[in-house]
């Protein structure tokens, strides 16, 4: 069981290529070892329990919160460990952990496993009660610490940093769990009536409480290159806020506010935050989030509940849960506490049944028998690909089971199936690119006739190698983005083929699959793809999420909001924009205007990355020169430097052409 | 509109979207073709003749400046980024010369105002006196450009009547609040004593409050070698001459801005 490639994936594109990777993986086994039990036969329980009685405890030194991980151990369970959610914080800090274990106890193997992880954990909180006893930490800190740890699992939390505390310290055995990309949720509004309670009892000010989110901040951004997934700054800790109640008001309160202004001030790419945004909202929450933006972390993302909300109703989440959404790590809905979906499980690619279509055949009376012929290949080779995802195995997850609801009263362990949603996730790359070559070809082939598909096709399969003016023209227009009917109509007929599809698949829990038009795959999958007719080349980037390079920014917001998210279609779909900081500072007031018309024209989801290419070039020339330069990568934001270059490259080519539209 | 007025077609040379400088909020400016005056320093040398003209790029001919637009479709156009048109955005007329074509596109107007759109318009002003009149009606902000009161200046450089420009000026003035007279500070033609006397004369006669001026700038040298037209003379870019109007503004004490176009 290769326990070890979570850690060491992120090193997979380094510049230096594979030798490096053998190199990292062969360094991260002999660091991270496993905890395994001996005790009759081995669990996932029994390892963690065994886990947490030895793991090395790490007493802070200028933080009021005690956050920690052994990097050196892990437990390695087989299968896929349960990854890219957020655990329902809220259920150990209104409720206690005692509780959930009380639910989950029993002498069935499901309450066995529940035991050893209840007696891992109260141990693991009596060694660091000793630890604090015996640490040189200030007097003071230590009594608060002392006591929030004793009170920790059988107590509800009575105050606004205990219950920060607490959050870290579950965050903390999830990563050491080896759980990768944890989420935590809608902070806003779970810590708000602690918050209340103690400015009205006078027990902290506005700006003690500024100063703790500040420290819980700075303690999760801890660890950062052992907690990265993908690539460097992977991590998923994203902070949901704001967002619509149920009744249709907005809500949001003082920590909404505080959260986003303690995220930009510290300018770390991660923990990371996501702002539910909606045409009722007010609009001095977007302008402080305007106003973070410009602290160039990435942060926040924008996911339009105008949107969102109807997508997920439509496709059956409970009206409440849909309303209390949240998301994976990047920016997939995720219904906190009562879900095992795995949002993020595999990337389709759409342009390789067009790619194997045009191999066979470059033959066809009309456009539409094309589209048509494509259509049919695209649902063949997605029905392929959606029996491979349900070979996936994932290992029992004791920790998580007990804080996902049904999970307990069925004593089934979310890994069997046991929480009330279990659909599965994946994320799409290229369909930009099939609809422009699309486009392209309907334009060249078909109406203009200047070329005749077979032309195009050798021009595409020699790399346009001798076939300058063919790439250029094709280079030249792109649709896909733009407020254009037919490129529009494109991607909604490409997709709703697929929806079908997806509908009626059934993983092993029952749950169907769902998928976005947004993937961190777009500089992954494509690097054995051949050219394909939207001018890209053999091995280029496909188009990052929606976005496109030749358009301004109205018209990809209006793009966005006319394609169609329902019918599955509704697992993360961001527009990704580049834009120059000294724009937003010139017209912060225009650009709250543009958000507003956003929002209200009704775009899925949005992030921005703030940078002008003369930085990027300078930074990629002299990267000695930018060590706290952070840029957005897919859904999460990385140091610069950390980034392999070729998506340094394609990030210094969009904020080039975004100079070009703006 | 009318089916024939939707048919009906006025020639411009482009429709830029998400426009941030012309005019309040964010705005969807049209560039008509064709212009009643020719400066020297124009950065749209494209837009001051109303034929259409080939653009060349080496050496092939790779396309042209203009082309007719149905207002029907204009107008489609125009209302692409309406939900982006709050707090005073809209639409904004530019050129070239907006007002010339002005009779042929107002049906175009009428509609766009009864929607509820704002509209702006950027003009030289040297247009007839019966079209400022209607279009006082239809437009919600003037900018409105003051190259030079000079009449022999200006009817030799840059082909206008200078009266024909000061009584449409006081007639907008007259009657709109809403007008920005935009300086673009030309040196040897802005920034002389005599100009910026008259030019002082006629902001206190008119009552003129709301003031913006701005360096010329030659960032459309490429515009003129894709239309094989020589470069504009450089002499007339200069921040002395911005110092002289500046200067000139400050000391009799009326406000301004200075901007970048
Ligand atoms: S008025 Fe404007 S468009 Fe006409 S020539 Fe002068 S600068 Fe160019």
């Amino acid at each position: 069981m290769n326990y070890i490639i979570p850690f060491a994936k992120k090193y997979r594109f380094d510049d230096n290529g594979s030798f490096r990777f053998i190199e990292k993986v062969l360094k991260s086994y002999s660091n991270i070892k496993p905890v395994k039990s001996k005790n009759g036969t081995r669990t996932v329980g029994k390892d963690i329990k065994l886990l947490f009685k030895t793991i090395d405890i790490t007493m802070p030194k200028d933080n009021r919160f005690v956050y920690f991980i052994d990097k050196s151990k892990t437990i390695a369970v087989p299968g896929n460990v349960i990854s890219n959610f957020t655990l329902a914080y809220d259920k150990i800090i209104h409720g206690t952990f005692l509780d959930l274990y009380k639910e989950a106890e029993g002498t069935d193997d499901y309450g066995n496993e529940a035991k050893c992880v209840f007696d891992g954990i109260n141990c693991l909180v009596k060694r660091i009660i000793k630890s604090l006893e015996d640490s040189e930490i200030k007097e003071e800190i230590k009594k608060k610490r002392i006591d929030d740890f004793s009170r920790i699992l059988n107590y509800r939390a009575k105050h606004f940093d205990e219950a920060l505390q607490r959050i870290l310290f579950f965050n903390q055995l999830l990563w050491q769990t080896r759980h990768r990309l944890n989420g935590l949720g809608r902070l806003d509004k779970i810590l708000y009536s602690l918050y209340l309670s103690d400015i009205n009892n006078k027990y902290m000010t506005k700006d003690d409480a500024s100063e703790m989110i500040g420290d819980f901040l700075r303690q999760l951004s801890c660890y950062s290159e052992y907690k990265s997934d993908a690539l460097m700054g992977d991590i998923g800790q994203i902070i949901i806020l704001g967002g619509l109640n149920t009744d249709g008001s907005y809500f949001c309160n003082e920590l909404t506010f505080m959260f986003l202004k303690e995220q930009a001030a510290l300018k770390k790419p991660d923990p990371k935050t996501l702002l539910r945004v909606s045409d009722k909202m007010p609009q001095q929450l977007l302008e402080t989030a305007i106003e973070c933006l410009l602290a160039k972390t990435g942060s926040p993302l924008f996911s339009n509940d105008d949107v969102v909300i109807p997508a997920l109703m439509d496709f059956g989440i409970s009206v409440e849960d849909a309303y209390d959404y949240c998301t994976s790590a990047c920016w997939e809905p995720f219904i906190v506490g009562k879900s095992l979906d795995q949002n993020n499980i595999a990337v389709f690619d759409f342009f390789s049944a067009f790619d194997e279509l045009l191999n066979n055949q470059t033959e066809f009376k009309t456009f539409d028998e094309l589209l048509n012929k494509y259509i049919e290949y695209n649902n063949k080779s997605f029905s392929v690909f959606l029996q491979n995802i349900n070979k996936i195995q994932w290992s029992k997850d004791p920790i998580v089971s007990m804080f996902t609801d049904s999970c307990n009263e069925k004593r089934v362990d979310i890994s069997d199936g046991g929480s009330i949603y279990n659909n599965y996730g994946i994320t799409t790359v290229a369909l930009s690119n099939v609809v422009d070559s699309l486009l392209n070809i309907n334009e060249l082939v078909f109406e203009s006739k200047k070329y005749s598909l077979n032309d195009l096709n050798k021009a595409r399969q020699s790399n346009f190698k001798d076939n300058k003016n063919i790439y250029d023209l094709l280079k030249s227009t792109k649709k896909y983005g733009r407020d254009d009917k037919q490129a529009i109509y494109l991607t909604d007929i490409i997709t709703a083929a697929i929806s079908e599809i997806a509908k009626n698949y059934r993983n092993k829990y029952g749950g169907t699959v769902k998928f976005g038009l947004s993937s961190p795959g777009y500089n992954m999958v494509c690097k054995h793809s051949p050219a394909d007719f939207s001018g890209r080349k053999f091995g280029d980037p496909y188009n990052t999420h929606i976005s496109c390079m030749n358009a301004g920014y109205t018209e990809v917001v209006n793009f966005a909001s006319q394609i169609n998210y329902k019918n599955q279609r509704f697992n993360g779909n961001v527009v990704d924009f580049f834009l120059a900081p000294q724009f937003i500072l010139n017209n912060k007031e225009k650009f709250v205007i543009f958000m507003r018309g956003a929002i209200k024209v009704g775009f899925f989801q949005m992030q921005m990355n703030l940078m002008d290419s003369h930085t990027l070039i300078d930074a990629k020339e002299h990267p000695e020169k930018y060590n706290g330069l952070i840029v957005r990568v897919w859904g999460f934001s990385a140091y610069f430097n950390d980034l392999p270059s070729d998506y340094k490259d394609l990030l210094i080519e969009r904020a080039i052409a975004a100079e070009k539209t703006a | 509109m009318t089916e024939k007025e939707k048919k009906r077609l006025v020639r411009i040379t482009n429709i830029q979207r998400f426009c941030l400088n012309d005019g309040p909020g964010i705005r969807t400016t049209v560039f008509f073709k064709g212009c009643s005056i020719h400066c020297p320093w124009c950065s749209n040398p494209e837009n001051m003749l109303y034929k259409i003209q080939p653009y060349f790029s080496d050496s092939e001919a790779a396309g042209n400046y203009g082309y007719d637009i149905t207002l029907e479709r204009l107008k489609s156009e125009l209302k692409k980024d309406l939900p982006f048109y709050i707090d005073g955005g809209g639409i904004t007329l530019s050129g070239g010369e907006p007002l010339i074509q002005f009779p042929e596109y107002m049906p175009l107007l009428k509609q766009l105002k009864s929607d509820g759109i704002s509209i702006a318009i950027e003009t030289s002003l040297f247009a007839e006196p019966d079209t400022v009149k209607t279009a006082l009606y239809y437009i919600d902000c003037w900018y409105i450009d003051m190259k030079s009161l000079i009449p022999q200046i200006c009817k030799n450089i840059l082909g206008g009547d200078m009266e024909l420009y000061l009584n449409n000026l006081s007639l907008v003035s007259k009657n709109t609040e809403s007008l920005c007279l935009r300086i673009p500070c030309a040196h040897s033609i802005a920034d002389t004593p005599e100009n910026l006397d008259f030019v002082i004369k006629t902001i206190k006669r008119l009552g003129i409050k709301n003031i913006e001026i701005f360096k010329i700038h030659n960032l459309s040298e490429k515009k003129y070698k894709s239309l094989r037209l020589p470069l504009p003379d450089r002499k007339y870019i200069s921040d002395d001459a911005v110092a002289a109007v500046a200067n000139a503004l400050t000391s009799n004490n009326i406000p301004f801005k200075i901007i970048k176009i």
